[in-house]
């Protein structure tokens, strides 16, 4: 029965339909949290050095020992945004005669198996193994060890408890951020010192190895609450992680002055923000106007400008960056309803243009804030968005039509790479070194300032052919619409 | 059999289903009807403890469906694509099935070897998933696992909906014998009053989340319901 369970999750994971198709993307991940871990291990292996490096007048033993309170609330946090939750795959076993106890202790019992659990080991472990048992004997060793189990243990659990529970009502919510609240403010204005706590305990632990037992009675008392919580819950309708019907109502009537290209960027919209995954993409590209402060305020940069021109495309085409790579996926379920209706291909062409000009005006706009650092950012930023309306943005939509894939519009963003491929990953190439082609020539010349208008210069006149481009985008699309189409029925 | 205590169910302050009370008898075959949106999913996800009732309860064998599993040994029920397990087999799900019924392979060759028409050469001893099946066959696969077990109760959410003509007659069939022969208690939906009607002995109509009718099948039937869904 459990091997049953067992071989149904692998099962499902090297059977979903993004998986083969997305191989390539699969592989790299895989490279990259290979690369993270070996890291994570070279950090734990070199720790003790790191720290000595680092405070050169303290003991590291006491600032490793105070330092992994904070590592958990870090790991937690981590947890609390990557990792999935459990129990979606128990939907299709609650009719089954299958006791549902069962299927929750084996989601549970299975969620311990994640790299999550390995991170503390990684790091911690060499230190305890070349510092603890030479100092500590092995029975302080092994206590220690045991309490850091104990701990990952406990984080485990408590994390799907709370990301459950703060799904579950709006009181637990206000509870469990009001006790991270607490806790940060007890922290910041010295009432308690958490690295002193965290040193405490740890060093407890070595001096009294019975006593770490207590993370896991605690850990076992968490991983209890979870159980009756999603015994008590166990309802499709509860338990799913798509968004309730979003309350946004909006209708976009003033598009509506534009025409049927207005009405298809007001579905756009819609789309965006009634679903979980382009939402949150939405909220990302504001959120990373902020990326000129990491550049701006550095003296060092100040003196290699050439990349505030990177930085400027970057910042004011964040959104169709995003958005565009994907231009097709996004109607991927619906994409033979665009086909079969009147001006199809064309008017959703156009739309999807103006939209990311628009997306493109709204974020240059915001931008000129950053003229606080000196004209000469908004000029450069006002060239790249000149840029990007005319060059990138066909550019994007044009690699787009490339083998593109469906995508599941309520899954996060963060970390999804469903519907990423071959286009998606080369796409960043064009659009970053496109401006550098008229730019870096008379920069090395010495002629910077030609060099901004001139890639500015560049984008009017993408813009001013953009009837002509549009039309070579909407031939393109009607060329490749079968085979696409085709590809979106297949997922 | 079954047995519906003033059973509720809303929805941000609107009810889509009232039911006060209702029996269910054992080897009654008990067919519901109504138009969309009438409340009859609803109503069947809450058998099964799929929905939490906003108000009353379901018993099965005297028992609440909420309170104890002890159902699930003895209801077999299809209501939709979410009840199969889509990225196997029709062939893995049946065997997963198979242990969880405790079937021999046996056993499971012989339960499957009645079926052998149903399927038409179209499902077994494939490499298709579930989900790659068309809707018909996703439905024979649902169909056929809700009666694997030999269940007393057998709970079907439009069966008949996506199968072709000849598919639909044998599965009338199929059901009937299941009730003669086996003393089955049967809850069917259907928007098909046909077939409704020759498969059930009881029909209850329902419209917005509430009973308008419930009546034994008899000659008639069939003219009553038209002359009730004719507006």
């Amino acid at each position: 029965m459990i091997k049953d369970l067992l071989v149904q999750g692998y099962k499902n994971y090297f059977r979903s339909p993004v998986w083969g198709k997305s191989l390539a993307a699969n592989i790299v991940l895989s490279l990259l949290a290979l690369m993270m871990l070996t890291y994570v291990l070279l950090g734990g292996l070199f720790l003790i050095e790191i720290v000595e490096r680092l405070a050169p007048n303290s003991e590291p033993r006491t600032v490793i020992n105070g330092l992994i309170l904070y590592y958990f609330g870090i790991e937690f946090m981590l947890r609390f945004f990557l990792q999935g939750s459990p129990v979606l795959f128990i939907e299709p076993y609650l009719h089954l005669p299958i006791k549902k106890g069962r299927m929750i202790h084996f989601m549970l019992k299975k969620s311990a198996f994640s790299a999550f659990n390995l991170l503390a080991f990684l790091l911690f472990l060499p230190f305890a193994l070349r510092h603890l048992i030479p100092e500590e004997g092995l029975n302080g060793a092994i206590g220690w060890i045991l309490g850091l189990i104990g701990l990952v243990f406990l984080n485990q659990y408590l994390g799907i408890l709370v990301k459950k529970k703060l799904s579950d009502s709006v009181k637990s919510t206000v509870i469990i951020l009001g006790s991270i609240l607490v806790l940060i403010l007890l922290e910041y204005f010295g009432v308690v010192k958490f690295s002193e706590v965290s040193a405490a305990l740890m060093n407890q632990f070595s001096i009294q190895p019975i006593l770490s037992i207590i993370p896991f009675i605690l850990g076992l008392i968490i991983y209890r609450a979870n159980f009756t919580f999603l015994a008590n819950n166990i309802y499709p309708e509860e338990l799913s992680t798509k968004e309730k019907p979003a309350k946004i109502r909006g209708d976009f009537g003033f598009l509506k002055k534009f025409g049927a290209t207005g009405e298809l960027i007001a579905l756009e919209l819609k789309l965006i923000l009634r679903h979980k995954r382009p939402r949150t993409l939405l909220i990302m590209s504001g959120f990373l106007l902020l990326y000129g402060l990491i550049f701006y305020p550095q003296e060092e940069y100040q003196e290699m400008s050439f990349i505030f021109v990177f930085v400027g495309v970057f910042i004011t085409g964040l959104f169709f960056i995003n958005h565009g790579q994907f231009m097709l996926s996004w109607q991927g379920s619906h994409f033979d309803f665009i086909l079969t209706r009147k001006g199809g291909i064309e008017e959703y062409i156009k739309a999807k243009y103006w939209m990311y000009t628009a997306s493109c005006f709204a974020a240059f706009v915001l931008s000129l804030a950053y003229i606080f650092f000196g004209w000469k950012i908004a000029l450069i930023n006002l060239c790249a968005f000149l840029f990007n309306v005319g060059i990138n943005i066909p550019m994007v939509m044009s690699i787009s039509m490339f083998n593109p894939k469906k995508i599941d519009l309520n899954k996060g963003a963060a970390f999804n790479y469903q519907g990423v491929g071959a286009a998606q990953w080369l796409m960043a190439l064009p659009v970053m070194i496109g401006p550098y082609l008229f730019y870096l020539p008379l920069y090395l010349l010495g002629h910077e300032i030609l060099g901004i208008l001139l890639v500015g210069c560049v984008g009017i006149i993408g813009f001013l052919f953009r009837e002509k481009i549009l039309m070579k985008l909407t031939e393109r699309l009607s060329l490749k619409r079968h085979k696409i189409a085709a590809g979106f029925r297949a997922q | 059999m079954i047995e519906i205590k003033g059973l509720s169910k809303t929805y941000k302050g609107v009810e889509v289903l009232n039911i006060p009370d209702m029996k269910v008898q054992k080897g009654e075959a008990f067919g519901l009807v109504g138009n969309n949106g009438a409340g009859k999913t609803t109503f069947f996800r809450m058998i099964l403890d799929l929905i939490r009732p906003t108000a009353g309860e379901v018993l099965s064998k005297n028992i609440a469906v909420s309170h104890s599993e002890d159902w699930k040994f003895y209801t077999g029920s299809f209501l939709d694509e979410s009840f199969l397990i889509d990225y196997l087999t029709p062939d893995e799900y049946f065997n997963f099935l198979a242990t969880l019924h405790k079937f021999s392979q046996g056993d499971l060759e012989e339960f499957l070897n009645q079926f052998h028409d149903l399927f038409n050469g179209e499902i077994l001893g494939k490499t298709k998933y579930i989900r790659d099946l068309s809707k018909g066959n996703q439905k024979k696969v649902g169909v056929v696992a809700a009666l694997m077990g030999n269940p007393e109760i057998l709970i079907l959410d439009e069966p008949f909906a996506n199968l072709d003509p000849t598919t639909q007659i044998r599965l009338k069939t199929l059901l009937r014998e299941l009730k003669v022969k086996h003393q089955m208690t049967m809850l069917i939906s259907s928007h098909d009053i046909n077939h409704v009607t020759e498969v059930c002995e009881r029909i209850v109509i329902l419209e917005k989340g509430i009973i308008q009718k419930d009546i034994q099948t008899s000659e008639s039937t069939l003219k009553d319901l038209e002359e009730y869904f004719t507006v």
